[in-house]
């Protein structure tokens, strides 16, 4: 079959970003490849392990089952818009203080995927976070820094939500 | 790992989704949540020529509580009925059901009608609405005609759909003495259920939907004389369960997956019968 691309336009991190793609190509590869985001981690690429969730419309999707025709129309959200190097997200300060990642590869999935929990349930209790981040693997830690990390981030955004009020 | 070529195609409308189905033929296949059939595709298991792409079609979402049924667009995510009110106060278990499927990042893609036609055994969707005798709207080239849900799944992967007819719309009527619950067991929340079982019990009768066993959802019928107490429930399930046909595989082989189905199938009882 002849090579077919099309012209799309997705709306990443709040700008357009106009790509050139075949319909087969993922959206974790497009994400990486076309726009550059290499926060997006590719892992297993059959949905197991997480690491390359984004958040589509502010609710986490595993990029690698979905082409990237398919995110047209909807707003992405990767990793590398949550904060910078001197001004983390507390999420990511979360991570950081309480240890919740060592090698880092599926940490940009488990910061998403933490940080859409917590738009949703400020404080979670820790069943609840363990139950969402079954989502997403973790071959270092053993999960516990990283669950107490989503703690901490709830801890964080409740003191910021305070101070900002 | 990623996908042959295929032709993607994204009608907006149910015909024209029917329409281009037909034109592809066996080489045709309609994408819904895509939380199946993008990994098989990925690991070119599944290797259709023409992808159509239903996530468009406005036709197949939404969902409506009436006063005698539920009725579910084929698109509905599981999340989406996990998460609706209006639905867990309606038939609560679906909600629960829903609550079971997969992990979250899964649940907001994956969608309710996709599930019943792919049809793994371990689902929860086709014992779900097995147990609630609901029936599933199929659309062709030839119009529309229904489907009990009980008739759909005809073995693993296997069901009732023609090649160019696509699941629209899912009726499900709402029982409102009836009590329900729904139990598995799966090595971790989210992961593929061992064995899992529905219960939906009236003054008349309690049944049991089971999956999880490797075949198509089975459903044991215990008369409410029979399913009084736990002993008797307990040795009846079992001599029913120890009849089914079920297939082992590296979690567990076929007389462990039957004493995990008369396990959750009895959780599942007691809920009911408290």
């Amino acid at each position: 079959m002849a090579e077919e691309r099309v012209e799309i336009t997705l709306a990443v991190n709040g700008h357009d970003e106009r790509v050139t793609v075949e319909p087969r190509w993922l959206l974790s590869d497009v994400l990486r490849r076309e726009c550059g985001l290499l926060g997006v981690h590719v892992g297993c690429e059959h949905g197991v392990c997480g690491a390359c969730t984004v958040l589509l419309d502010g609710e986490p999707v595993r990029s690698c089952l979905m082409f990237a025709v398919q995110a047209v129309g909807h707003q992405l959200t990767t990793v590398e818009a949550l904060g910078t190097a001197d001004n983390l997200d507390p999420v990511q300060q979360a991570f950081w203080e309480a240890h919740g990642l060592q090698c880092g590869f599926c940490t940009p999935g488990m910061v998403l995927t933490a940080r859409a929990l917590l738009d949703r349930d400020p404080h979670p209790s820790e069943e609840t976070i363990r139950e969402t981040l079954a989502g997403n693997l973790c071959r270092c830690t053993g999960y516990q820094f990283i669950v107490d990390a989503v703690l901490l981030a709830a801890e964080k955004r409740a003191a910021l939500a305070e101070g900002s009020a | 790992m990623k996908p042959v070529r295929f032709k993607y195609q994204a009608p907006h409308t149910v015909d024209e989704a029917v329409k281009q189905l037909a034109e592809a033929g066996i080489d045709g296949k309609a994408l819904a949540g895509g939380q199946s059939l993008v990994p098989m595709m990925n690991f070119r298991l599944a290797r259709p020529a023409v992808l159509v792409d239903l996530n468009g079609v406005a036709d197949l979402s939404g969902m409506a509580v009436h006063e005698d049924r539920v009725e579910l667009g084929a698109l509905t995510r599981h999340q989406a009925v996990a998460d609706s009110e209006r639905l867990r106060h309606a038939l609560p278990l679906l909600a629960e059901a829903a609550g079971l499927i997969g992990h979250w990042g899964i649940r907001t893609r994956g969608t309710v009608g996709g599930s019943v036609v792919h049809a793994d055994p371990s689902a929860e969707w086709p014992a779900v609405l097995t147990a609630l005798s609901a029936e599933l709207e199929l659309v062709g080239p030839q119009g529309a005609h229904r489907v009990p849900a009980g008739e759909f799944v005809l073995g693993p992967l296997t069901t009732a759909i023609g090649m160019d007819e696509i699941l629209t719309r899912i009726h499900i009527p709402r029982v409102p003495e009836a009590r329900t619950a729904i139990e598995e067991v799966a090595r971790r929340p989210g992961d593929f259920a061992l064995a899992g079982a529905v219960v939906v019990s009236t003054s008349e009768d309690t049944r049991w939907t089971f999956f999880g066993l490797g075949g198509p959802p089975e459903t044991v019928r215990l008369s409410a004389d029979d399913a009084r107490d736990e002993e008797r429930v307990k040795r009846q399930l079992t001599e029913r369960v120890a009849a089914l046909d079920v297939t082992g595989d590296m979690h567990g082989g076929a007389d462990w997956r039957r004493q995990v189905a008369v396990v959750v199938a009895l959780r599942a009882w007691r809920r009911v019968a408290a």
